[in-house]
């Protein structure tokens, strides 16, 4: 029998990030229904539309499978949706049939890490799932359970304070260049408040760098496609300290053979 | 909101049922779960603990499981109610076996144990005197045997809290010792015709039981508005289902032919019309309304399979109705399906009071009966927003 995991993480970009990062381990993205294991049916969304809305995105997991682990990543938008998902979840599948249960989340740039984190905790506890007193360590199971406040579980960031370090790696000119336009761009008198209301939020600035980024490596396709297709999170980046560390947490989370074991398969 | 007639139940080595727990009742509640998982039973199992002093209720309980005479005789369907009964390879054995049950909630009952033993016998002259005869049978007729034949005793240990009026309790109140009620049944003696000697005076929850095929028999049509009309206010009655159909101007038990009575709607458009020439959501609407009047005030109704005979685009309908009159009127449910439709109805029939709303997944191990408990909020979300599958 497998493994299982179960991760819940905020938006399409960090579902893409993680399974940059897990992909090492020989994780698959399962697509078709029929491929996936059994244990993660009851996961599988049966009515559309959710929540009545036409326009809204199905909740659906992103499933990755390899001989050993079945891994479900699960974007939540907000704390109180984030500990609701885990509470849906616990009614349908058995918690205590996972390896490890994990949250990625980001401390923005006004909320300190452990505030965040405390909070959520709190909400966690009153649900009945008791995490680490801190984010970074791993409360042994089963499931075990663990939390990382992006970027590194001390800083103020988000996922973005992380391809940035990557595109410093892979791409540091189009970085700078990016950078600059960016820069520029905020400085721009003839675009009004309104037009800058989103680049202007504490990490406006950083996501518009790399969104400007990703739709030069990707035209017209959403950053999730330019992070699973180019190079932000590929050989030598996987290998800077800071995603090393989200990655070990992960794989120490999920009970994951040695990275080394595999040789990545581009998907 | 007052509180609920039960609160929490326990059963135990009732058919499949181990250890079963339903924690924190609603006033809605819903049973889901595969085949087998014992939804059905537990209907069966709260119909006999709401009237505890009446161990006859186990011949009505199992009639309304084998409706169409599946099982050998009356005694064999009882002797399946219990868990025991699987583990006899030899038909001669005699079964001696028990189940429990316990309750909390208004209801002043504690615990309820329930024995069944196997014997071999003669049926008393008092028993044949109680013996009902079915129509057509005489006094004189075979069917009342005397000679030596099987037979069961059933036993019903009863502990319930005392009533004391007035006095609140700090801590448990005190409970009365174990109350014993049995009665006997004999497989020749028309079993099914015993009348009972119990008096379940005082310590009984007012309750009724409907099953898929319920609304379709005239027999039970008539009977229900007949009580409806004799216990309760009629103005009501016609503004619950007028509530349901506003077409309808009077319900009413007539015979068209001076023949066999039977129900006729008053309607706006079709005039003076037999019940029969309605669709099944009215048929079941107004066998609903009959018995929710019946029951009012602390009654608890049981449904299986609540969804049948009615459409899916009628199920929000109906069961907005329900919910309504079912907290208006007091009467706590409890109902089994297999139905998602039905679940999405009901948990947006419940959706300003969602916290009246709990539904149970009831799954078999080898060890329990487990009852995954979810809360109406929390349905609504897995349903609603996740869309996923809960039964």
């Amino acid at each position: 029998m497998p493994k299982y995991g179960y991760l819940v993480v905020e938006g399409p970009h960090d579902i893409e990030f993680v399974y940059r990062l897990l992909s090492p381990f020989g994780l698959k993205r399962v697509r078709l229904e029929s491929e996936l294991d059994p244990f993660f049916s009851p996961l599988i969304p049966r009515q559309f539309p959710p929540d009545g809305d036409l326009q809204k995105r199905m909740p659906i997991p992103l499933f990755l499978q390899s001989p050993t682990h079945v891994v479900a990543v699960h974007s939540s938008v907000g704390d109180t949706r984030l500990v609701q998902t885990l509470e849906e979840n616990k009614v349908v599948v058995k918690i205590t049939s996972f390896t490890g249960i994990g949250i990625l989340l980001d401390s923005d740039l006004v909320i300190s890490p452990a505030d965040r984190y405390a909070s959520l905790c709190k909400q966690l506890q009153a649900k009945g799932f008791t995490f680490p007193d801190e984010p970074g360590v791993i409360k042994l199971g089963p499931p075990r359970l663990g939390a990382f406040v992006l970027p590194d579980n001390n800083t103020n960031g988000t996922l973005e304070n992380l391809l940035i370090e990557c595109a410093s790696s892979a791409y540091p000119t189009l970085l700078n260049n990016a950078n600059e336009f960016v820069s520029k761009s905020l400085r721009d008198t003839t675009l009004t408040l309104e037009d800058l209301r989103d680049s202007k939020k504490p990490s406006g600035q950083n996501k518009a760098i790399i969104g400007s980024m990703a739709n030069l490596l990707r035209p017209g396709k959403a950053i999730q496609v330019s992070l699973q297709d180019n190079r932000w999170l590929r050989d030598k980046t996987l290998e800077l300290p800071c995603i090393l560390k989200v990655q070990n947490f992960l794989a120490d989370l999920l009970e994951l053979p040695k990275a080394s074991d595999f040789r990545e398969v581009p998907s | 909101m007052p509180k609920l007639t039960l609160d929490t139940v326990t059963m135990d080595g009732f058919r499949g049922l181990r250890n079963l727990k339903l924690e924190n009742l609603g006033w809605m509640n819903i049973l889901v779960g595969e085949n087998n998982s014992g939804k059905t039973s537990v209907l069966e199992a709260l119909s006999i603990l709401c009237n505890p002093r009446e161990p006859l209720e186990w011949l009505a309980m199992v009639r309304r499981r084998d409706f169409g005479g599946l099982d050998e005789t009356r005694i064999q369907s009882l002797r399946w109610c219990f868990r025991q009964s699987g583990e006899l390879t030899d038909p001669d054995a005699m079964l001696s076996a028990a189940c429990r049950m316990t309750c909390s909630g208004t209801f002043p009952l504690l615990a309820l144990s329930a024995l069944y033993q196997d014997i071999l016998g003669e049926p008393t002259q008092e028993e044949l005197r109680r013996a009902i005869r079915p129509p057509g049978v005489g006094r004189n007729t075979l069917s009342l045997d005397t000679s030596e034949q099987p037979g069961a005793i059933v036993t019903h240990h009863v502990t319930h809290t005392f009533p004391i009026q007035g006095q609140i309790f700090q801590a448990a109140p005190p409970s009365s010792p174990s109350e014993i009620h049995d009665i006997r049944i004999w497989e020749k003696t028309a079993s099914s015709f015993v009348r009972s000697l119990s008096s379940s005076k005082g310590l009984k929850i007012k309750n009724a039981t409907l099953t898929p095929y319920s609304y379709q028999l005239n027999q039970n049509q008539v009977r229900a508005l007949s009580r409806q009309v004799f216990a309760t206010n009629s103005a009501m009655n016609l503004q619950l289902v007028r509530d349901f159909d506003p077409d309808i101007e009077a319900v009413e038990v007539a015979s068209f032919r001076g023949e066999r009575p039977a129900i006729y709607l008053k309607h706006k458009r079709l005039g003076p019309a037999p019940l029969s020439v309605f669709g099944d959501a009215l048929r079941r609407a107004l066998l609903l309304a009959n018995t929710l009047q019946t029951l009012q005030n602390g009654g608890l109704l049981l449904i299986d399979e609540i969804e049948t005979g009615i459409h899916v685009s009628a199920l929000g309908r109906v069961f907005s109705w329900l919910m309504k009159w079912a907290l208006k009127l007091k009467v706590q449910i409890i109902a089994t399906t297999h139905s998602l439709e039905a679940l999405d109805a009901i948990a947006l029939s419940t959706t300003e009071s969602p916290g009246n709303l709990v539904t149970y997944h009831l799954e078999q191990t080898e060890q329990e009966t487990k009852a995954r408990r979810i809360e109406g909020e929390l349905l609504l979300r897995l349903r609603r927003e996740r869309g996923l599958d809960v039964r």
